[in-house]
């Protein structure tokens, strides 16, 4: 009993050894010393980043303000301010606002707008086709209620319950959430103002409404372009966290061979690494893939089935899901909390100005290299297509075609087994038992033989109704 | 289950040699096969519960610490294989008490089935670990690669145990039994996910 008792430990043991070793792989981690950083660059993000927070005084909540009514929300400020930025990179009036609607689940609508500024290459050279780069700008400082929930058809069953809230709110500037990546965008904009000689393709800088909660605004926008015209959509999102990664597809792709290529040639290639799938720990489920990866849980998941992307991105070593260690240790909760400010963002994360330098002059190197065209248009010939792999309904129906015919198989092996070998409950070689202390067998046997009323065995069987009918 | 035998000698393991003596004598105790074949379920199970949970603990409001506790791979582990393992358990005493007409030996065969099963599931188990590199494969796994390796597995042990467990003039009806059971469950169970999906539209 003991040995068994040893065996069963040891197996067990070993399983949950293999267990722990197969959990325990980590993600790159980002080198930062290594990255020769222009101190003027990064005074000018860090002036960008803290401008843009101050706007309505950290208050860029989004649907405060129901459609229809005067909607003034904090999000349309930082918009206003965003627009004016970009007008005054561009020299022009060439940034435009463009509103939609939002219908939430609850029925609640909502005015939110993208902010957009178009940039065409001149040179002749040039790609006709676009590159995006886009952030989403709001954030959740101010609480929103759901409306429609708390005044439908049940409003006394909603008020026991309790209001619902699509955002409760943090009263905190969301300076990673999404403040730094806005800021990136608009250095970018100067940038790329700066030198629009030699972009090498058309470019669209946006900024996204209805982020912090959804993907709205970008799948607005994604609805009013030509999506077969894109070379590639960057998106940057949830900076300031440990470690800098960016992300491509499930398996390599050659875009994100040639990102890798020039983060190496402008010495950031130890700051930010790809994620590859392999090192997706946690995931969700989702329309574009069978679960969702962590660095597809913002705006790019909106062009990941249609067109080459690239998330940039910040995490944990070894959950991404997380901002760094602190927070994945469950030691600081900075995620959608108050923490999420100005002044937490330079205590958690010294190198936050280098982040920042690092994406700015990655996407500006992407937007002005010639083989960054080349590579992106070759990998979108080469995009893998996860349609039949993320079909329940596809993977079914074949299971179950497999299955109906398996069933048929069955029958006819069956037929062919019975055919040979004819079924029969009580072969005439087996000894027959006793049920009741009466036997089946017949006087030979020494059972009892019900046919004749005489237990002989012989003659004709008795009719048991005989009596009843004489009478 | 009772234990009820036929007058013929077909699952005599003296008679036997090897794997299908060990396996028909029931040297290794059934309890310990009833613990691996749990952690063969949990195996088997384990990478699309992994999404699972972690779609429940990412969605759910809780702290970091809640979420440590109940949203690894551990409890993953663990809750994917208890399910799955109670209901075919339940399923296959239920088909093997249905044949006790035919005074088979209905212990060897939940044995046998266990094992068999088992392998599979470890073997499919193994084969899901590509999911870590490739984890856009996690449905076509759990949908297909599974079925199929577990199907092959019970064509295994359908064929071990109509060789040694029955005999012949009952093949046929033991075969359609058991076979029609497992691929109706599996059927049925498609057709919810094909409905699901149809209803979500």
């Amino acid at each position: 009993m003991i040995k068994k008792i040893i065996i069963v430990s040891i197996l067990i043991l070993s399983l949950f050894s293999l267990l722990l070793l197969s959990s325990c792989s980590s993600q790159s981690k980002s080198d930062y010393s290594s990255f020769a950083s222009d101190a003027t660059r990064q005074e000018l993000l860090d002036s960008e980043l803290k401008d843009f927070l101050a706007v309505n005084g950290g208050n860029r909540t989004s649907q405060t303000k129901l459609s229809g009514k005067d909607d003034l929300d904090g999000e349309k400020e930082a918009a206003r301010y965003i627009c004016s930025k970009l007008n005054e990179y561009a020299g022009s009036e060439v940034a435009v606002i463009k509103e939609f609607v939002a219908t939430t689940s609850y029925g609640d609508e909502f005015t939110s707008q993208n902010v957009v500024l178009s940039i065409s290459a001149t040179s002749p050279s040039a790609s006709n086709k676009k590159m995006i780069f886009g952030a989403y700008y709001d954030n959740s400082y101010e609480t929103v209620e759901a409306v429609q929930s708390n005044s439908g058809l049940f409003p006394f069953y909603s008020a026991n319950r309790g209001a619902s809230y699509y955002i409760t709110g943090t009263k905190a500037e969301g300076a990673m959430e999404s403040g730094m990546s806005v800021a990136i965008l608009l250095d970018l904009a100067r940038r790329i103002c700066a030198d629009r000689d030699n972009l090498k393709a058309n470019v669209d800088i946006v900024f996204y409404g209805l982020g912090a909660l959804s993907e709205y605004g970008s799948y607005k926008y994604s609805q009013s372009i030509a999506l077969e015209d894109i070379l590639i959509a960057f998106n940057v999102s949830q900076l300031g966290g440990d470690n800098l990664y960016y992300y491509c597809d499930e398996v390599s792709t050659i875009h994100g061979d040639y990102i890798n290529k020039i983060a190496d040639e402008g010495g950031m290639g130890s700051c930010i690494s790809e994620q590859k799938a392999g090192t997706i720990k946690y995931a969700q489920t989702s329309e574009a893939l069978p679960y969702l990866p962590a660095p597809l849980n913002n705006d790019s998941a909106t062009f990941f089935d249609s067109c080459n992307i690239c998330s940039i991105t910040s995490g944990a070593e070894r959950n991404p899901f997380f901002f760094s260690s602190k927070e994945s240790d469950s030691h600081e909760n900075i995620s959608a909390t108050s923490s999420d400010s100005y002044k937490q963002l330079q205590k958690y994360n010294e190198n936050y100005l280098k982040q920042m330098d690092i994406v700015s002059s990655l996407l500006t190197k992407a937007a002005f290299d010639e083989e960054m065209v080349s590579a992106c248009e070759e990998s979108f010939l080469n995009k893998p297509s996860y349609v039949y792999l993320s079909s329940t309904l596809w993977l079914n129906i074949t299971v179950g075609v497999l299955i109906s015919a398996l069933i048929f198989l069955v029958a006819f092996l069956t037929k062919v087994i019975e055919k040979r070998h004819p079924f029969n409950p009580m072969p005439k070689n087996e000894k027959r038992e006793d049920v009741f202390g009466d036997g089946f067998g017949g006087p030979s046997d020494g059972g009892q033989d019900f046919s004749k009323g005489d237990g002989s065995g012989s003659g004709e069987p008795e009719n048991p109704f005989e009596d009843f009918f004489k009478n | 289950m009772e234990e009820t035998t036929i007058n013929s000698n077909a699952n005599n393991p003296e008679t036997k040699r090897g794997i299908t003596k060990l396996l028909l004598s029931r040297k290794v105790p059934e309890a310990l096969i009833t613990i691996l074949e749990f952690f063969a379920y949990c195996f088997a199970y384990w990478m699309p519960m992994r999404l699972t949970v972690a779609s429940v603990a990412s969605s759910i409001v809780a702290s970091e610490s809640v979420m440590a506790v109940f949203g690894n791979e551990l409890v993953a582990f663990l809750l994917a294989g208890l399910i799955p393992f109670i209901v075919t358990e339940m399923l296959a005493n239920i088909t093997l008490r249905s044949m006790f007409m035919f005074k088979l030996d209905l212990t060897t065969m939940r044995y046998l089935f266990r094992v068999f099963y088992g392998l599979g599931l470890t073997i499919s188990g193994a084969v899901s670990l590509i999911c870590f590199w490739l984890p856009f494969t996690v449905l076509l796994y759990s949908v297909v690669i599974r079925f199929v390796i577990l199907t092959a597995f019970m064509v295994l042990y359908l064929v071990f145990t109509l060789k040694h467990c029955v005999p012949p003039h009952i093949w046929g009806r033991a075969m359609f039994t058991i076979a029609r059971v497992y691929l109706l469950i599996n059927l049925i169970l498609a057709v919810i996910e094909i409905v699901g999906w149809v209803m979500q539209l």
